[in-house]
C-alpha cells in the first residue's frame, strides 16, 4: 500500500527486536530469520554519480575522493551546475572574425555562475575546469612523515623493553607475503632491518612560531555593517572543508559526491539478504530477500470506532507473496515475563557464541593491557577477526488493547500472476469461517478480529494491538542444497497494530 | 492501511476499451499527441500538452487533480524545440504538481505542490516529497528520495519500490469508483 | 576470513571528531576532513531532527549513534565500516556512559576491528598548550556576525534574513555581546582566561613560560573574529590582578596561528596520528574490547597507572 506516504501502521518485530513495517526488512533463507536494516552487515557496492549515472570502479573513486571528476554542485544552494555556451567572436591576427564557442558554469536555481567568482570560461565543454589546491598539504604531508617516524621509533623502543615473541609470523609464510610488503600494502614505513637503525634523524619540520603581537579588529568592524549576501553561511563553508570560504566571492564549484550501491549480508550466516545489479540506473538485483517476498504481508482494511473498554471489530487483508501455499494462524502475545525471559535466553545464547568464537580463533586476545603495550605487526585484514555480536533488544510490544483472535488457522493460496487477468470466478475449496474471513482472492484473505481498546486509555491515546502470527514458510534453499523436497517450516512473527487514538465519549 | 473508495461522477469520466479514466473536465491539448497506455487515470483539471510535443504514459499511471504534464523544451541559437515526454508505467502525479521532465521512469512516485523543472529526468523508483521543487535539469537516480527546494537527496527507498508502487497504483485503480446512483442498480 | 580477502591492502583508518555541534569525518593521513556536518540525525520514524548530545538514556543514544555513524559511512565517507581502524577524537570531559555506549556502537554493530581514542590531541600538533573552545555559541549563525572588543559605540544592526520572507534584525549590541559567554567571570570565577591561567598555575613552574608563550587556539569558536585579540587582552588585564601576579611571574603572552581553519585543527592531529604507526600500538582492539568491556580511560586509575603513562611521556 501506500507504504511510501503513510505512517507504518502495521509493524513486524524483527529478530533483533526492533519494530519495522515490512517494506523495511529482509528475510534470511539459510537461518530463516527475519532481518531488518538494523541488524544486517552493509556493505559499499559500487560507487556512481548521481547526475551523469556513470559507474566508477571503487579504486578510481577513492582517488578522486569520492567525487565525480565531470559534474558540479552550486557552492551556493547545492544544486547541480550545468555548462551553458556563449559564442563570442574573436579577432584573429590576421583580421579576420572566427566565432567559437565558450563555456561557462550555471546554477539554474540561484542562478550562480562560475564568471561570478571568476573562473574563466572554457573553451570545451568537458574541459577540466580549474582547481584549487590546498596551500597546506606539502607543510601536512612533511608532518605526517615526521610522525611515522616519530611512532615507529617509539615502537621499536617498545619491542626492545618487552620482547615479545613475534606471533603471527606464519601467515606471512603462508601468504607468499613478507612483513615488509604487507607494511608498504598498507601505507605504513617499512621497518629498518636493524634493531639499531639510525632514527635519531627525524625528518625536519618547521615549527610554527609563536607571536605576540595579536591584529586588533579593523576598525570598520565597528561602523559598517556587514553585507550579510555577500558573507557565506555556515553550510556553504562546510560544504568545502578544506578552504572554508568566508565570501561569496570565494565559492568555487563542489565536485559532485558520489552515491553508492548498497548490498546487505545477513551477519550470522554472511549470505547476502540482497545485492544490487551494478548498473546505477538498474533496478534489477543479483540477490533479493526483501521480506515483502517471503512473509504474509498484514494490511489493516478497516477499523471500527475505538473507544476504551468497548469491543470493536478490525479488518485486515492477508496477503502470500510466495509461490507456494501456506497457512496463517494467529496466538497471543507471550507476557511481559515470557518476553524478559525470552530475551536474556538470546542474550545468553549471543554471549555464549561470542565465548566459543574467541576461543576458536587461536589469537590469543591477551589482557587490554598486553594489547595494548604488544606491537601488533599484523595489518587487521591479515588476522581472522574476531567477531563481536550485537545482543538482540528486548521487543517493546507496548499494547493497549485485548484482542481476540481467530481459533482456526487459514490457508493462503500461493502468489498467481495471471489471477489479475483472469476474469473467471475463482473457486475457493477452503473451508473458511464466515465469522473469521470476509472474503478471500486469489492469495489474499480478509480477516476478522475484535478487539477491546483498555479502559484506562484516555481520550485522544492510542490504541495498540498484537498478537503472533504463524505462517508455513517452504524452503526452497533446503532443495538447492541437496535435499531432495523442499522442506516445509513453521515460523512465527509478533506483528504490532497501531490503530488509531480512541474516540471521546460525547 | 489500505485505500478507501475514491468516488468519481460517472458522467464526469470517459472509459476507453484499454481501461483508461479520463475527466471531462480536463485540458488535453494536441490529444493526437498523447497516448494513454492502458488503465490510466486522468482527474479533474489535469492539463497534458500534447500540443507541444507527444506525451506517452505507461500503463497503471495516475494523473491526480491539478496536475500539469508539460513537454520540456530548449533554447537553440535558431530559437526553442520541444522534447516528447515519456512517462514509464505505475507512476502517480500527485495534485497541484507540474510536471515538465525529459523522461519519468517506472514505478515513480511524485508528491503534491511538487514543481519538476524542465529536462529533469526521474529515474525508475524514485520518489519525489510534497512540495519539492526540482530545478531545471536535475537527475533523481532509482531508489531515491527528494526533497526541499532545490531537490535534494534526502533519503533512499525500500528494495521493494516497485511492488510497492505496483501495488499502489493497482489498488488505486481499482478504488477509483463511480458514485453509486441511488435510483439505479449499484454501480459495484 | 578467506585468504583472498586478506590479501587486499589494509583499510585506510577513519578519524572520527564527534562534536558537540558539528562532526567532523575524513580518513586518517588526509589534509582536510571529508565532510564537516551537524552532529545531529533525523529520527526515522518521527522525522524530527536531533542533536545526538539529546539522548534520553543508553538504548536511545544507541540508537541514535547507530544512525548517525551509518549515514556519515554511506552518504558521506562512501566505504564499508566492517575490518576498519577508526581513530576517536573526544572531549577531556566526555562522559563514560557515551564513549562506553559510542565504542559498544562501533564494535558490536559496525564491526570495527581497532579504536583508538585520542585525549587532548594538540600536543601532538605543536606541543602546545591547547584550549578546547568548543563551545556552543549562543546563536548559531553568530560566526557570520562581526564581533566586538573592548568598545563602546555599538556596532551597527544587521537585517538576517530568515526562509526568505522574514527579516530578524540583530541589534548591534548583540553582535558583540554574544561571544562574552566566555569571557563572563561567574562566582567560580571561571572565565575562558580564568581556565588558561589556572592551568598554567597548576603546571611545573619551568613550564609556566613555555605554556604562555605558546597558546595554540582551536574550534570553531576561536575563528570568530576579534577572539584571539579580545582573550590576550584579557589575559595580560587578569595577570596584573593581585591573584595572578602573585603566583605567575610571567610577562608576556604568545599566540599561534593556525595554518589551517581552526575548526578542524582537531582533527587533523587526529589525521597524523591514524597515519602513523602510533594506531597499532595504542589501539583498543576488538579481542581487548570482548576481554574487558570498558574503554580506557585517563580518569580510571587502572589505566592511569605508572607504566601506561610512561609510554605517553616522549610526548611531553
Amino acid at each position: 500500500m501506500a507504504y511510501l506516504t503513510q505512517p507504518n501502521y502495521v509493524k513486524y518485530a524483527c529478530s533483533c527486536g526492533l519494530l519495522k513495517p515490512i517494506t523495511k526488512m529482509y528475510f534470511c533463507r539459510h537461518c530463516l530469520k527475519l532481518r531488518c536494516g538494523y541488524c544486517v552487515c552493509h556493505e559499499v557496492d559500487s560507487h556512481y554519480c548521481s547526475n551523469c549515472l556513470e559507474n566508477l570502479p571503487s579504486a578510481e573513486a577513492r582517488l578522486k575522493k569520492y567525487r565525480c571528476a565531470n559534474c558540479y554542485d552550486c557552492p551556493h544552494c547545492f544544486h547541480t551546475l550545468s555548462i551553458r555556451a556563449t559564442s563570442v567572436t574573436r579577432n584573429s591576427e590576421d583580421g579576420s572574425k572566427t566565432a567559437s564557442k565558450l563555456y561557462y558554469l550555471a546554477c539554474f536555481f540561484c542562478r550562480w555562475t562560475s564568471r561570478d567568482v571568476g573562473i574563466p570560461d572554457q573553451a570545451s565543454a568537458t574541459g577540466r575546469w580549474p582547481e584549487r589546491e590546498n596551500e597546506n598539504s606539502e607543510t601536512i604531508a612533511s608532518l605526517i612523515e615526521y610522525f611515522k617516524v616519530l611512532a615507529l621509533k617509539e615502537r621499536i623502543d617498545k619491542e626492545k623493553i618487552f620482547h615479545t615473541p613475534r606471533r603471527n609470523f606464519s601467515h606471512f609464510s603462508k601468504l607468499g607475503m613478507t612483513a615488509a610488503l604487507v607494511r608498504k600494502r598498507s601505507g605504513l614505513p617499512s621497518l629498518p632491518l636493524g634493531r639499531d637503525a639510525d632514527l635519531t634523524s627525524l625528518p625536519t619540520i618547521v615549527p610554527s612560531v609563536a607571536s605576540e603581537t595579536v591584529e586588533p579588529l579593523p576598525a570598520e568592524m565597528f561602523t559598517t555593517a556587514p553585507d550579510l549576501t555577500k558573507v557565506t553561511t555556515l553550510s556553504q563553508r562546510f560544504s568545502q572543508p578544506d578552504i572554508q570560504p568566508e565570501l561569496t566571492s570565494e565559492m568555487w564549484p563542489i565536485h559532485k559526491h558520489l552515491f553508492i550501491k548498497r548490498s546487505q549480508r545477513c551477519r550470522e550466516c554472511e549470505h547476502n539478504v540482497y545485492k544490487p545489479e551494478y548498473n546505477p540506473i538498474s533496478i534489477r538485483f543479483k540477490i533479493q530477500l526483501a521480506a515483502f517476498y517471503h512473509i504474509p504481508e498484514i494490511t489493516l482494511l478497516s477499523i471500527g470506532e475505538l473507544k476504551a473498554g468497548v469491543p470493536s471489530e478490525i479488518v485486515v487483508r492477508l496477503c502470500n507473496p510466495t509461490q507456494h501455499l501456506t497457512s496463517v494462524d494467529f496466538r497471543p502475545l507471550p507476557s511481559a515475563m515470557e518476553e524478559d525471559l525470552l530475551w536474556e535466553r538470546q542474550v545468553q545464547l549471543c554471549e555464549e557464541r561470542e565465548r566459543k568464537d574467541s576461543q576458536r580463533t587461536s589469537l590469543t586476545p591477551g589482557s587490554l593491557n598486553t594489547s595494548l603495550g604488544s606491537s601488533l605487526t599484523l595489518p587487521a585484514s591479515l588476522t581472522r577477526q574476531l567477531t563481536l555480536y550485537e545482543p538482540p533488544r528486548r521487543v517493546r510490544l507496548d499494547v493497549s488493547s485485548s484482542v481476540q483472535l481467530p481459533s482456526c488457522g487459514i490457508v493462503l493460496p500461493p502468489r498467481d500472476d495471471a489471477a489479475e487477468y483472469d476474469d473467471s470466478a475463482e473457486k475457493h475449496n477452503f473451508q473458511d469461517d464466515p465469522e473469521v474471513v470476509v472474503w478471500r482472492k486469489s492469495n489474499k484473505a480478509a480477516v476478522k478480529f475484535s478487539i477491546t481498546p483498555d479502559k484506562t486509555l484516555a481520550s485522544n491515546e492510542e490504541v495498540k494491538c498484537g498478537f503472533v502470527l504463524g505462517y508455513g514458510y517452504v524452503n526452497t534453499m533446503a532443495a538447492l542444497e541437496g535435499h531432495k523436497e523442499p522442506q516445509r517450516v513453521e515460523l512465527q512473527v509478533k506483528v504490532l497494530l497501531s490503530l488509531g487514538t480512541v474516540v471521546s465519549d460525547e | 492501511m489500505e485505500l478507501q473508495d475514491i468516488f468519481y461522477n460517472k458522467q464526469e469520466y470517459v472509459e476507453t476499451a484499454s481501461g483508461n479514466k479520463v475527466s471531462r473536465q480536463t485540458v488535453l491539448c494536441g490529444s493526437q499527441n498523447i497516448v494513454l497506455n492502458g488503465k490510466v487515470i486522468v482527474q479533474s483539471d489535469a492539463i497534458i500538452r500534447g500540443d507541444l510535443a507527444n506525451v506517452r504514459t505507461g500503463r497503471n499511471c495516475i494523473i491526480s487533480r491539478n496536475a500539469v504534464i508539460r513537454p520540456p523544451f530548449k533554447k537553440f541559437s535558431k530559437g526553442v524545440a520541444y522534447f516528447p515526454l515519456h512517462m514509464g508505467d505505475n507512476v502517480y502525479v500527485g495534485e497541484n504538481s507540474v510536471v515538465n521532465a525529459a523522461a519519468v521512469g517506472s514505478y515513480v512516485f511524485i508528491g503534491n505542490n511538487v514543481v519538476i523543472g524542465r529536462r529533469c529526468i526521474l529515474k525508475d523508483c524514485s520518489m519525489i516529497e510534497d512540495n519539492t521543487i526540482l530545478p531545471p535539469e536535475t537527475v533523481v537516480p532509482p531508489f531515491t528520495k527528494y526533497s526541499g527546494s532545490p531537490g535534494l537527496c534526502v533519503g533512499e527507498l525500500p528494495e521493494c519500490t516497485q511492488d510497492i508502487m505496483i501495488e499502489f497504483t493497482r489498488s488505486y485503480y481499482q478504488h477509483f469508483v463511480p458514485l453509486p446512483q441511488p435510483d439505479k442498480h449499484g454501480a459495484k | 576470513m578467506p585468504l583472498y580477502e586478506a590479501s587486499y591492502a589494509e583499510k585506510h583508518a577513519v578519524v572520527l571528531d564527534l562534536g558537540i555541534r558539528y562532526t567532523k569525518f575524513g580518513f586518517a593521513g588526509e589534509d582536510s576532513p571529508r565532510c564537516i556536518i551537524p552532529t545531529e540525525i533525523a529520527d526515522p520514524e518521527t522525522r524530527q531532527v536531533r542533536s545526538i548530545y539529546s539522548y534520553k538514556d543508553e538504548t536511545d543514544l544507541y540508537s541514535l549513534l547507530v544512525e548517525f555513524i551509518h549515514m556519515l559511512h554511506f552518504k558521506h565517507l562512501l566505504v564499508s565500516p566492517k575490518d576498519r581502524r577508526v581513530l576517536i577524537l573526544e572531549s577531556l570531559l566526555c562522559p563514560t556512559v557515551f564513549r562506553d555506549v559510542l565504542a559498544k556502537v562501533l564494535f558490536r554493530h559496525f564491526e570495527y576491528t581497532k579504536i583508538e581514542l585520542l585525549l587532548n590531541l594538540g600536543q601532538y600538533f605543536a606541543q602546545d598548550l591547547i584550549i578546547r573552545t568548543c563551545f556552543v555559541t549562543p546563536l548559531e549563525r553568530a560566526n557570520k556576525f562581526a564581533d566586538k572588543s573592548e568598545d563602546i559605540t555599538a556596532a551597527p544592526a544587521v537585517q538576517y534574513r530568515v526562509d526568505g520572507s522574514k527579516t530578524i534584525t540583530i541589534p548591534g549590541h548583540i553582535r558583540e555581546t554574544c561571544h562574552e559567554v566566555f569571557f563572563e567571570r561567574d562566582s567560580d570565577q571561571l572565565s575562558l582566561p580564568n581556565m588558561i591561567l589556572d592551568a598554567i598555575v597548576k603546571c611545573n613552574v619551568d613550564m609556566r613560560k613555555q605554556l604562555a608563550e605558546n597558546i595554540f587556539l582551536i574550534g570553531g569558536s576561536s575563528m570568530t573574529p576579534g577572539f584571539k585579540y579580545r582573550l590576550s587582552q584579557e589575559l595580560n588585564h587578569l595577570l596584573k590582578t593581585p591573584y595572578y601576579s602573585n603566583r605567575l611571574k610571567i610577562n608576556k603572552f604568545k599566540f599561534h596561528t593556525s595554518r589551517v581553519k581552526e575548526n578542524y585543527v582537531g582533527w587533523l592531529g587526529g589525521s597524523l596520528i591514524g597515519a602513523s604507526d602510533l594506531l597499532s600500538v595504542r589501539s583498543l582492539t576488538r579481542e581487548g574490547y570482548l576481554n574487558n568491556t570498558t574503554v580506557p580511560d585517563w580518569c580510571n586509575l587502572i589505566y592511569n597507572t605508572k607504566s601506561i603513562s610512561d609510554s605517553f611521556k616522549w610526548t611531553l
